[in-house]
């Protein structure tokens, strides 16, 4: 990424940086600590692909919420990163009930 | 640019390959097989027996062929041949080096093409905004060709690399933009 013509040098995000940015921002939607999410990231057509395997917080209907986190998900790093999210998949693990986030 | 002919000759040495040592090969063996020929018709003429064979018998022998002469003549046919193909094609190809000529007011200026390579491959990726091991070019003669690998996420707009491209390359000489070819890999790496 550079800075146009006007600024010299450029920024680079690492993979890892990536990862653990794009981990943070599942946690949230999915409501579940960040240490127990996981995260791939891909190339699907020169866009970015995550892949986040983790538990979501317990609830109604699931699985529209997890639509709806995919989405979410997609926009927000997208816009952290400034880079195109071409893709997000989702796979749940468990659940995450109220006293068990408190004990973490 | 001057053109004074030395410096005309200095250009043209510099971009072609020189031909003297397949030149120097050549005669040499021409002066050998004549110096032979002479020193045996000279032997025979004083009535003293030949260096190798006299040129006589050879042309008999030749003309009429048992079958183990047949089999020699056939070789050194064969290598005549490929002998003559070397030679012809060094003659006639244009014996380019991987050089180019620049205008210049000031002398002769002869560019390598692997710095018009990575010229190219230098202004696409600032264009594209990619790592410096994300592109890569090639150039051959006037044609530059240019690979990208993408940033993931980051698309990379061909056009303009390409124009980058031309503009830098036009600055060295003109002659040098006007065949560009961008190529962007689909799959791009993460960092």
């Amino acid at each position: 990424m550079t800075g146009g013509p006007d600024v010299p040098g450029r920024v680079e995000i690492t993979a890892r940086a990536l990862t653990s940015l794009a981990r943070a921002v599942a946690a949230e939607g999915l409501g579940a600590p960040a240490g127990r999410v996981r995260v791939g990231l891909g190339d699907a057509a020169g866009a970015l692909a995550l892949d986040i395997t983790g538990p979501i917080a317990a609830g109604d209907d699931i699985v529209a919420r997890s639509a709806r986190i995919a989405d979410e998900v997609k926009t927000r790093v997208s816009d952290l990163t400034g880079r195109r999210v071409g893709s997000a998949h989702i796979e749940l693990t468990g659940l995450v009930r109220e006293r068990d986030t408190r004990i973490h | 640019m001057s053109n004074g002919s030395v410096e005309r000759r200095l250009r043209r040495r510099s971009v072609h390959r020189s031909r003297s040592t397949a030149v120097a090969v050549a005669l040499v063996v021409l002066a050998l097989v004549a110096a032979w020929v002479g020193t045996e018709s000279v032997l025979r003429a004083l009535g003293r027996p030949p260096l190798l064979a006299d040129p006589q018998s050879a042309v008999d022998t030749a003309l009429r062929p048992d079958a183990a002469f047949v089999t020699l003549a056939e070789v050194v046919a064969g290598a005549l041949v490929v002998l003559g193909i070397v030679l012809v094609v060094l003659a006639v190809t244009p014996g380019r080096r991987h050089r180019s000529v620049v205008e210049h007011d000031r002398g002769g200026v002869v560019v390598d093409t692997r710095i018009l390579a990575s010229t190219a491959a230098n202004a696409a990726g600032s264009a594209a905004g990619v790592p410096e091991g994300n592109a890569s070019a090639s150039a051959r003669g006037r044609r530059t060709e240019v690979r990208i690998v993408p940033v993931t996420g980051i698309p990379v707009d061909e056009a303009a690399v390409r124009d980058a491209v031309r503009e830098r390359l036009g600055a060295l000489d003109e002659r040098f933009g006007r065949r560009v070819r961008v190529h962007v890999e689909e799959k791009g790496t993460l960092a």
